[in-house]
């Protein structure tokens, strides 16, 4: 059966352009996975900075508590310091430290 | 061509070479160019079984293979570059037992060299389509499953490529966007969608003298539409054995 270049030409047309359909499908698909995969890693970082900042502001939280309660103590360390029971003690005992230095 | 110092002309030398196999042929189509001289004309309306066919468009292989695979009445093409000449004979009979196959779409043989080394021993198509085997030795003992064996290839030289005339029109033919190269990656991809197989035959033996006649430039269309087609099959051969 004789066929034209015409209908040669039309029949290599349509099966080209639906390969060239499937290609493009394929790589749709391909691009789609490599989005997921992406998308996988970059919550996975998200996760990982997510939890560096909590230890970080955990961290940040109980050094601020410690400054805390050092400047307390360092108070409470001045008050005894200004307190009569202290000067009473301090002049009880300097005859006790004069005996001391003397003696080194 | 020049052979022993004296001016031959390829096809002639082609149709010379088939020997007693011309008489397992139906027809030898050959596409003449506008340019091909007249000598040349006559001499092959002299040699049996030649139909000659005129082809006077600028330069499209695959447009020269459509017109003559028109004009071909057999129900078995095979298309041959008129650069080559046949090594042995029984080619033939080989191609026909190749398509009693139903899953057979299309059958290449080895390609070589004038020094004997492989011009062609199929296609591989990965990272993208290339000719397999290029400079082997095909005596080589380590070689022997490679280039010594009938096995299925991603693809076939468009310089032997034998195909059932049914197929050949129900895909289209070589696609005329493809003018000089990758017609013949792109019509065994045509070939394989339609569910069928293609055969490498290294027992269908021809010297391929491609450098002295092919122009090696790839054009950019080309290569876009190539992979514009059918890029998805260029990632992986799974019909590609490495070469030592």
């Amino acid at each position: 059966m004789p066929t034209s270049p015409e209908e040669m030409r039309l029949r290599d047309v349509a099966i080209g352009l639906r390969a060239e359909l499937n290609e493009a499908n394929y790589q749709r698909v391909k691009m789609e996975s490599a989005n997921v995969e992406l998308l996988k890693e970059t919550q996975g970082l998200n996760d990982r900075l997510r939890m560096a900042e909590k230890a970080s502001e955990t961290s940040l939280q109980l050094m601020e508590k410690l400054l805390l309660d050092i400047s307390l103590r360092n108070t409470e360390i001045a008050d005894i310091r200004k307190s009569r029971t202290w000067r009473i003690g301090s002049s009880v005992l300097a005859p006790v430290r004069w005996v001391k230095r003397s003696k080194s | 061509m020049l052979v022993g110092g004296i001016p031959q002309f390829l096809i002639i030398e082609l149709l010379k070479s088939f020997g007693d196999e011309v008489n397992a042929l139906h027809e030898i189509v050959v596409v003449v160019d506008a340019h091909t001289p007249q000598e040349v004309t006559d001499a092959l309306a002299e040699l049996p079984k030649v139909v000659l066919e005129g082809f006077n468009e600028p330069f499209n292989f695959s447009k020269k293979c459509n017109a003559g695979a028109r004009r071909a009445t057999g129900e078995i093409l095979l298309f041959l570059n008129d650069d080559m000449l046949a090594v042995n004979t029984g080619w033939i009979t080989e191609i026909q037992q190749q398509f009693n196959d139903p899953s057979v779409g299309g059958v290449g043989g080895l390609l070589l060299t004038p020094e004997g080394l492989v011009q062609c021993a199929g296609h591989a198509n990965a990272p993208r389509p290339h000719i397999y085997g290029v400079g082997k030795d095909p005596k080589d003992p380590a070689f022997q499953e490679q280039l010594m064996t009938n096995r299925e290839v991603g693809g076939l030289s468009g310089a032997c490529f034998a195909v059932r005339r049914t197929d050949y029109i129900e895909v289209g033919g070589m696609c005329e966007d493809l003018p000089s190269s990758y017609n013949d990656v792109d019509l065994g991809f045509k070939l394989r969608e339609l569910g069928k197989k293609l055969m490498y035959v290294p027992s269908i033996q021809f010297v391929h003298y491609e450098s002295i006649s092919r122009d090696p430039t790839v054009g950019e269309e080309e290569t876009a539409l190539i992979w514009r087609r059918w890029g998805r099959y260029f990632e992986h051969d799974p019909l590609a054995i490495a070469l030592p």
